[in-house]
């Protein structure tokens, strides 16, 4: 300490430590622990009514396991699976995309193919949704397409996929989205590869789901773990995305957070999003245990 | 042996083919209604106008929500920035104990969903400090999440500058202020441009975050969300429209400036220092 004491000044270190801890606390610590405090306790309307205790309860966290009324632990249980899916597709989708474009693509296509990956990226989600909100109603694109060869309209919004339990427009919009983000952390995972090591492993007969398999995946595990829980995370916390495209019965988990938070239920609210921010906490640790990487290596 | 090696070339060029129209479809569609003279925004009888761009123009909410969005911006920029380097000397230079419990706190906003951060920061700022829900709420909102990124940034231009710089410096007689302005300042000069870029798109673009912190106020995001929300005419799609073609230039020159600046940063290095003897024979070199 002492040499850092030469090194940054007293007043140096004084503004380092100051600034950090006042991020850490003022920013990150303190108000998170304001948001377990207001979960923790009954809304002020209830207990007013005689429904809740004063003091800690878990009174906000009930609706979610409310047998007689289900609607937001469907919604919660919808939130999860169709996040889980869409993370799962976007791997499969992205995994060959980032594979060509770490390794495959010639230098010159690389800086085209970048641009026209970086400009849907950049390009607000509100408008991302909006874009295939026009594509799917029923004067868009989709349907005028549709109806011209032949086939009756599908009705976007309202047409349930099976076993998910979400609508369609809803599922399309999500993963078109946040399907970037899991090729970002991919690619430059792959680019770090040496090229070499394919290319023995080719010569040495392996054959490519092998060099996959044993030799590309190992490396970029740290970028694919990170694209998951960034797709992830992205996709369960997704609020405007539901708002614009999901339906009547796709109610999101975020959605649900905010109509406690419309009728002012600060204490509801803070529950549900407690409870959001536990399951991708979880889903994080998941990951990295699976994958065997540490925050370092997806923060980076 | 499977596959032949040109079907699979054909296959891998068709598919990167359809996943870029699948991108990038919906965004051209999305910039042609802007065109449509018709009251919804739909392709169907086409007529070409530009009016509008002109009742985008005259939206004063508009102009409002981009005003709110820049101060925004400027103040998470302001904030960002010293805190996201305060992060990144203490976690690079110094060796304190709790390292990486330090890192892991000031990183977790990024992988928290953006509707938690937005609804602790009103809930301690605006509930509990009787602060009002506004600008200040929001550009703190998302500062929790934007100095992250800030400090990742700096982080990495900081572990590759040369300590010796410094140790020379304080051997001469400098003081830690004239370190700090004299080397540290302009070796992060890259770091500090493309962390101010940053933070400023990211609290721009921002919906979620801003939203659930902002109280009754409006940005520019908030307000086309709005328009959306309320059914929209091609109004909307004038303004994504000038969006994307924004971002497009933005994302060339950006693309440019990096070009050169690798260019200019790899050729003088690389004609100073003779070629290590394992990169000379083809081997990855042994660290």
């Amino acid at each position: 300490m002492n040499e850092a004491l030469v090194r940054f000044g007293r007043f140096g270190l004084a503004a380092i430590f100051g600034s950090v801890a006042a991020w850490a606390l003022m920013l990150i610590l303190v108000p998170h622990l304001m948001l377990i405090d207001y979960a923790f306790h009954a809304n002020p309307g209830a207990i007013a009514k005689g429904l809740a205790e004063e003091g800690p309860s878990l009174y906000s966290f009930l609706p979610l396991f409310d047998p007689s009324d289900a609607l937001a632990a469907r919604t919660f249980i919808r939130t999860l699976l169709t996040s889980m899916v869409i993370t799962l597709l976007a791997l499969i989708v992205c995994y060959p995309i980032a594979y060509y474009l770490a390794k495959v693509a010639p230098a010159r296509n690389l800086q085209i193919l970048m641009l026209g990956l970086l400009v849907p990226f950049w390009v607000n989600e509100v408008l991302r949704a909006y874009a295939w909100r026009t594509l799917m109603a029923r004067q868009g694109l989709l349907n005028q397409l549709a109806i011209g060869l032949g086939f009756e309209p599908v009705e976007y919004f309202n047409y349930e996929l099976p076993v998910l339990d979400a609508n369609i427009a809803l599922f399309v919009g999500l993963i078109y989205s946040y399907v970037l983000f899991m090729i970002f952390p991919m690619f430059s995972a792959m680019e770090s590869l040496d090229t070499n090591q394919i290319e023995a492993a080719r010569d040495l007969g392996a054959s490519w789901v092998r060099v996959h398999r044993r030799v590309v995946i190992p490396h970029a595990k740290p970028g694919i773990a990170s694209g998951c829980i960034v797709t992830f995370m992205l996709c369960a916390g997704s609020y405007i995305v539901p708002v614009l495209l999901g339906g009547k019965s796709s109610f999101w988990f975020t959605q649900a957070i905010e109509s406690q938070f419309s009728v002012l239920n600060w204490n509801g609210g803070s529950a549900y999003a407690l409870v959001l921010e536990l399951v991708c906490l979880i889903f994080v640790m998941a990951m990295m245990r699976f994958f065997k990487v540490t925050l370092r290596d997806i923060t980076r | 042996m499977g596959v032949p090696e040109n079907a699979l070339k054909w296959s891998v060029r068709a598919y990167l083919a359809l996943f870029m129209g699948y991108l990038l479809f919906p965004l051209l569609y999305m910039m042609l209604l802007a065109f449509n003279d018709s009251r919804i925004p739909t392709h169907r009888d086409f007529r070409f106008t530009v009016k509008w761009f002109g009742a985008a123009w005259d939206d004063q909410r508009m102009w409002q929500g981009l005003e709110t969005s820049f101060i925004i911006g400027i103040m998470v920029v302001a904030i960002s920035i010293p805190l996201g380097l305060a992060g990144a000397i203490l976690l690079v230079r110094l060796q304190i104990r709790a390292r990486s419990l330090v890192y892991a706190i000031l990183v977790s906003p990024i992988l928290a969903p953006g509707i938690v951060l937005g609804i602790s920061t009103f809930i301690f700022w605006s509930q509990q400090l009787g602060f009002r829900a506004g600008w200040w709420t929001a550009a703190l909102a998302q500062c929790s999440f934007i100095a992250a990124y800030c400090m990742l940034i700096f982080m990495a231009r900081l572990q590759r500058l040369d300590v010796s710089l410094e140790e020379a410096a304080l051997d001469l007689g400098a003081k830690p202020r004239h370190i700090f302005w004299r080397i540290t300042v302009p070796y992060m000069r890259p770091a500090f441009l493309s962390a101010a870029a940053l933070a400023f798109l990211q609290s721009f673009e921002n919906y979620t975050t801003t939203y659930f912190s902002i109280g009754a106020e409006q940005t520019f995001t908030i307000f086309i969300a709005n328009k959306v929300r309320q059914g929209v005419t091609p109004a909307v799609n004038a303004v994504a429209f000038v969006i994307i073609v924004l971002t497009i230039a933005l994302s060339i020159v950006a693309n440019m400036r990096r070009a050169r600046q690798r260019r200019a940063a790899v050729e003088p290095a690389e004609r100073a220092k003779p070629a290590p003897l394992a990169a000379a024979e083809g081997l990855p070199p042994i660290s």
